[in-house]
């Protein structure tokens, strides 16, 4: 999957760089704990994602025991 | 030129083989894996070089050589009634069909049905690369996982139309060659014979067909290719849908 054009701004910021850092984990960590490729996390991690599977969004929430609202804030807020 | 197509078959036959055990060591996956597809690709590719080559061959072989190997038609099912009675050796007879057109070698045609000819020859050669290069294309695109690219679906739907026109162009080229073969060989405007049997057919020669038989798989063909570009049409919109999914 090729992520968003770096001018097809999404409004949602993924603050995955802040939780990883906080609970001192690695992406790789993260991609063996939720079993999304490091690519994608990565994608998600740098805000080009379009969307987001549920599934996937319920095991990232899990994996770093956090909010919704926690790891995915509003871009211009 | 059997031997020479012969020895094509051969050597086709043996690049089977070869590409198929050299894939196999390399992704040992079983049927249905990436190695089907890369054997698809090589041997599609292989077969458009070889059978266009041959079918540009046939076609100018069939204007430049003496004798031209041709499909001639005849009027009617015929079947060869012995010269002799009370046959020895047959325990059945034919009652009904025969023999509605005949592969043969031809010599003394005249340019313009061996023009025709050619010209059909050529025809079919083009529809079968179009289909091999498709394949190919394919093939490659699902390999570098871009399967659902408007290239595709644009050969796909240029491929359909290159069968439908040329595959029926070409029945019509070579049947209207064919029927101009029959009606130089057959025609039969006189004749003589040791003794005369008047109760005997003239000459026991079959008729020289009026019409070409037309087929109709170009256009099963053409819609199974229009239907196979609709699908990458619709997977490349799939695909939009999805990308930057995670």
């Amino acid at each position: 999957m090729s992520p968003v054009a770096d001018d097809e701004a999404t409004g949602i910021h993924c603050r995955l760089d802040e939780l990883l850092a906080e609970r001192d984990m690695t992406l790789t960590r993260l991609s063996e704990l939720v079993g999304v490729s490091i690519v994608n996390l990565s994608v998600l991690k740098n805000d080009r994602a379009k969307a987001i599977r549920y599934s996937t969004l319920s095991a990232i929430c899990v994996a770093l025991d956090c909010g919704v609202g926690d790891l995915l804030v509003r871009a211009d807020a | 030129m059997v031997g020479v197509i012969g020895l094509v078959l051969l050597a086709l036959l043996v690049a089977i083989l070869v590409s198929l055990v050299r894939v196999v060591r390399a992704e040992p996956g079983g049927f249905g894996g990436r190695w089907v597809v890369d054997l698809a690709r090589r041997l599609s590719l292989l077969a458009a070089v070889i059978l266009g080559g041959l079918g540009i061959l046939r076609a100018v072989s069939s204007l430049a050589g003496d004798s031209v190997e041709i499909t001639m038609p005849v009027r009617t099912p015929y079947w060869p009634q012995p010269g002799v009675t009370n046959l020895i050796g047959p325990t059945a007879r034919v009652t009904d069909g025969g023999f509605d057109s005949a592969d043969v070698t031809v010599a003394g045609l005249s340019a313009t049905a061996r023009a025709l000819w050619g010209a059909g020859l050529a025809l079919q050669a083009v529809v079968v690369v179009t289909v091999c290069l498709l394949i190919s294309a394919s093939c490659q695109n699902l390999l570098r996982g871009n399967a659902f690219v408007p290239l595709i679906a644009r050969m796909a739907g240029v491929a359909a139309l290159v069968v439908l026109f040329g595959g029926l162009a070409a029945q019509v080229l070579q049947g209207i060659a064919g029927v101009m073969a029959s009606s130089q060989v057959l025609t039969v405007t006189g004749w003589t014979a040791p003794t005369v049997d008047a109760s005997a057919p003239e000459t026991n020669w079959p008729f020289p067909a009026h019409f070409p038989p037309i087929s109709w798989w170009p256009m099963g063909i053409a819609i199974l290719l229009g239907a196979f570009a609709a699908l990458i049409r619709y997977g490349e919109r799939l695909q939009r849908d999805v990308e930057g999914l995670v």
